[in-house]
């Protein structure tokens, strides 16, 4: 009898160790990952988000699959309230971009104390763009234009973010154009190669294709320096004198309110590592985005402060 | 013309034997995600994107663009055998379709769709090797306000499609419209009439929106009492391929229908802000005002189902127009093939013609082959597809049920979308009881927003300034046709009255 | 002309669905901006009139035909509706029903499990058919939809509590 008291005693004792293990101990990720992309597939979000995917399995970061989930609409919104609407914030990431973060305080679905910040990936640049054989060949023609003829020069824009950004410019340079809203940056391109609008906002990867080809031209950009290639003809705002007509728009990864600091601190560490890889260099390089890492707690202070910005120029200039 | 020698040297391309796989694979693949509701074109690049990474660019591309044209051959099947069309484009082809198969002649129908897809995609893909970069710079030429009167000039053309009785016809029509509102107004960037719901943010889904209307609409009235007039009736008709087939002379009969169905729908294909839907409608819409049967149109006529499937194809080949020739996407699923294509290295743009000519004319002639593979494995299939016909009612209504729910979670992996389909499906089976029209509903939710987003566009661009509708000369033209059209009648009827009086 | 009961309330739903269409269009969402083009608010509040417009018109018509047939059927039809009726009225529901039925299961239980109910609830209920037929239709039916959306399609449904 006693002998089976203590069979039993060790093999009590030796499966609250194991699940003592099982349960306590294990690492994060312990289970697959939805990685939302508020936005519809083949888009530009869309490509980077499936890339950083790649990358983590390339540099076999986890074990556990990462499974994209596609959720566009409304500026970013719908992404955001399917992520809010997981029960556990600890396996779903999103996307998120400087025009989502307007969009998603438009649609109420930014959480009380915001969302959790995982890593900033890298900053795109804007550019101001004008069809090839237009008459403003400079933005100082444009801006003599729009003066001579308030709000008659149209400036196409495909979210919020290209709104405020006009805004800005008018602000800054005494221009008066007016804007447009479009439902992305082809309808914007289309509408000025057919000599219906005069210009429009875009970011690099979105008309290099154009510039190279020959149909549109890159006249200002809100980056401090000029870019490269095709766009090294395009002066900067600050080269023009207006110091402070600059603007980056930023890019990055979230996850919902309440994810817990160990997965915070390991997405952190994951993105350092995806940011480092050559694909994501060659991404970057590819389509005029500034490889920008900062790990969470650097990007909780500058997202705050961007998001800040961002909504008070917003409300200025109409858009919320 | 030059361009054809390069189209010729595409063929060698083409043809070889790993691009023939991919152009077979992607044309069935196309096809099975056609025929199934809910998931469409879209859904399927994206899922298949990743896998082309690891092939050469032009391999890859002839897949999906199989995928792309396959998938309008697909969508008519469910829309003809179970009234539940695959997806937006093959909505007009279930109007005429589904009657026929409830007619016995499921099998011509099949046939019919199929030979009409292969002439309306080979017509767009002519076009496109002939005069790609052409169309390219006309289709530049329509910009906001013309866009806008030429759907206005659709949507005035809604009352024509049931003249039966307009009352209803103008409420379908307006609750169209105000369904199409819910969600993020595109002008403005701003939300409406969401009532305070996250679910709402993105507005109404459209194709759960149109399962519920057809599909679950159609198993409830399945449960209805049996109209013994309506008993024995063989859905299924003839089961041999041969029997499907039409003469001769009933194809130079629709031929015509074809050809220009085919035409319109190109143009409105690669035309910005339209799609391959818009251009289904519009021919549905032409062929109702100038066809042969225009009367019976609705109730089961083979021209119902060539204008919406000949357009519908030729709309697919009209999309790459734009993506070729300046990279941009001229619909959703080359968006995607737009992501392709950059993230294969390549750059869509004007230069893509000079600098990737092999791709550009290999992928074009391949077109023409996996058309004609399309339409062989389409009539191939037709005796399988009809015995889906024979399974009895008892078993068919808990599948359909099944497609209607399934398909429209895969839209947008939403629960969501399935709330609004099974909500469609009660509310369009009680209002088709009380002889509210669903075709008005339909048209004017995807004809509505793109209305009102072009309209406002041109009047910001104008700066509110009203004329700038009549002051370029395309749109004008628009709305001339468009007051011709709506005064056409009521001068005709002037003009019998006063005929009347004199004899 | 039957449903003429049905006919009204239709109509009646629609005024109400305009009326709060065309209100906040009129007050939230702005109907002109001056110089610029028409508000958020304009053409839900002109498409709403016109649904108010002519679902008024046929609802006046409507009610005279109601009331027309009321008085011509007055005396025959009293003895009127038995439960049957109001039964077979309501079967068309049924696929509704199992297609809400399909909701919560797929959302509690996983996507197989979930179909798999509520399939087999409207082969053995609403069909009536013999155990065995409906538990193995119901299978397969269930399995050609795992196959095409989950294996090849990968679409991610809810994962219930087994996990699938």
């Amino acid at each position: 009898m006693k002998r089976i008291l203590v069979l039993a005693l060790v093999l009590l004792s030796a499966m609250t160790f194991v699940f003592a293990n099982a349960s306590g101990e294990s690492t994060y990720p312990s289970q697959s990952i939805e990685l939302v992309i508020p936005a519809s597939a083949g888009g530009g979000s869309d490509i980077m988000g499936r890339l950083l995917i790649e990358i983590i399995q390339d540099l076999k970061l986890t074990n556990q699959t990462i499974v994209p989930v596609n959720k566009g609409g409304g500026s970013g919104s719908v992404g955001q309230a399917y992520v809010n609407s997981k029960s556990d914030p600890n396996y779903t990431i999103f996307t998120i971009n400087d025009g989502h973060t307007v969009g998603g305080n438009k649609a109420g679905t930014i959480p009380k104390d915001n969302f959790t910040m995982l890593a900033s990936v890298g900053v795109d640049n804007v550019l101001f763009v004008t069809k090839a054989d237009s008459p403003y060949q400079t933005y100082e023609q444009a801006l003599e234009a729009s003066k001579a003829n308030p709000m008659k020069l149209t400036v196409g824009c495909a979210d919020d973010i290209d709104k405020v950004c006009v805004y800005n410019i008018n602000t800054e340079t005494g221009a008066q154009f007016n804007t447009v809203y479009f439902n992305s940056a082809g309808e914007i391109a289309t509408a000025i190669l057919g000599g219906h609008i005069e210009f429009g906002m875009f970011n690099p990867s979105e008309c290099a294709g154009l510039v190279e080809g020959g149909q549109l031209k890159a006249i200002a950009t809100m980056a401090e320096k000029r870019l490269g290639a095709p766009f090294a003809d395009a002066p900067s705002f600050v080269e023009m004198g207006f110091k402070d007509l600059v603007y980056y728009f930023s890019r990055g990864m979230l996850a919902g309110a309440g994810m817990s600091r160990e997965a915070q601190l390991w997405w952190s560490d994951a993105f350092a590592k995806v940011c480092a890889s050559e694909k994501w260099q060659n991404y970057c390089n590819q389509n005029g985005i500034e490889n920008r890492y900062m790990n969470c707690d650097d990007y909780r202070t500058f997202y705050l402060e961007n998001e800040k910005m961002l909504l008070e120029t917003a409300k200025k200039a109409g858009a919320l | 013309m030059s361009n054809f020698a390069l189209l010729a040297h595409g063929f060698v391309t083409a043809i070889s034997p790993m691009n023939l796989f991919a152009c077979l694979i992607g044309g069935i693949i196309g096809i099975l995600v056609g025929a199934m509701p809910g998931i469409g074109a879209v859904a399927g690049c994206s899922l298949l994107l990743p896998m082309t990474y690891k092939m050469n660019p032009t391999t890859g591309i002839i897949m999906l663009a199989g995928i792309y044209y396959g998938n309008m051959f697909g969508g008519a099947y469910s829309a003809i055998l179970l009234n539940i069309p695959g997806d937006s484009s093959a909505v007009m082809t279930s109007l005429d379709g589904y009657p026929l198969t409830r007619k016995g002649k499921a099998g011509q129908a099949l046939f019919n769709a199929n030979i009409s897809s292969f002439i309306g995609g080979f017509i767009g893909i002519l076009f496109l090797t002939a005069m790609g970069p052409t169309l390219a710079k006309v289709g530049l030429k329509f910009g906001p306000a013309e866009l806008a009167s030429l759907v206005f000039m659709a949507l005035t053309s809604i009352g024509w499609l049931l003249g039966d009785d307009p009352i209803t016809c103008l409420i379908a029509t307006g609750i169209g419209v105000l369904l199409s509102t819910i969600g993020i107004d595109q002008s403005s960037n701003h939300f409406r009439y969401t009532f305070g719901s996250m679910k709402l943010l993105a507005g109404i889904n459209f194709i759960p929106l149109v399962i519920g209307m057809f599909g679950l609409s159609q198993v409830m009235e399945m449960l209805e009492p049996e109209d013994p007039s309506k008993q024995g009736h063989d859905y299924a008709g003839k089961l041999r391929i041969r029997d499907s087939f039409y003469s001769f002379k009933q194809f130079l009969q629709l031929l015509p229908v074809m050809v220009r169905s085919a035409i319109l729908g190109m143009f409105v294909g690669f035309l910005p802000g339209a799609g391959g839907t818009t251009g289904a409608f519009l021919s549905y819409i032409l062929e109702k005002k100038i066809g042969r049967h225009k009367k019976e149109m609705g109730t089961g006529v083979l021209e119902g189902v060539s204008a919406s499937e000949a357009a519908n194809n030729a709309a697919a080949a009209g999309a790459f127009v734009p993506l070729l020739a300046l990279g941009i996407p001229g619909s959703s699923t080359t968006a995607v093939l737009l992501g392709g294509l950059q993230a294969w290295g390549l750059k869509p743009g004007p230069l893509l013609y000079e600098q990737e000519a092999e791709f550009v004319w290999g992928m074009t002639a391949s077109m023409y082959i996996g058309n004609i593979m399309c339409v062989i494995a389409g009539i191939l299939v037709i005796p399988i597809l009809m015995r889906i016909l024979k399974v009895p009612k008892k078993i068919l209504a808990p599948i359909i049920i099944g497609v209607c729910v399934i398909g429209s979670y895969s839209v947008g992996n939403s629960i969501f979308d399935v709330e609004v389909m099974i909500i469609a499906g009660i509310a369009a089976y009680y209002m088709k009881k009380c002889g509210y029209p669903m075709a008005p509903i339909v048209l004017a939710f995807v004809l509505g927003p793109i209305f009102e987003l072009k309209a406002r566009q041109a009047l910001e661009i104008s700066n509110c300034n009203l004329l700038i509708f009549v002051q370029k000369p395309i749109s004008a033209v628009f709305l001339g046709i468009t007051v011709i059209l709506c005064l056409a009648p009521v001068v005709m009827n002037i003009v019998k009255k006063a005929k009347a009086k004199k004899a | 002309m039957g449903y003429s009961m049905l006919r009204i309330v239709i109509s009646v739903i629609l005024i109400i669905i305009s009326c709060v269409w065309m209100f906040m269009g009129i007050n939230e969402y702005g109907m002109w901006i001056p110089g610029v083009s028409a508000d958020t608010g304009f053409i839900p509040t002109v498409f709403g009139a016109i649904v108010l417009l002519f679902s008024v018109v046929k609802l006046v018509k409507d009610i005279k035909a109601y009331v027309a047939s009321r008085q011509g059927e007055a005396a025959v039809e009293k003895s009127a509706v038995s439960f049957k009726d109001v039964l077979v009225k309501l079967k068309p529901l049924l696929p509704a029903v199992t297609a809400i039925l399909a909701i919560l299961l797929i959302k509690f239980l996983g996507m197989v499990i979930g179909t798999y109910l509520s399939l087999f609830f409207y082969m053995k209920v609403v069909n009536n058919d013999k155990w065995v037929k409906s538990l193995w239709v119901t299978a397969v039916i269930t399995l050609f939809f795992y196959a095409v959306f989950v294996l090849w399609l990968k679409v991610p449904f809810p994962r219930g509590i087994f996990g699938i």
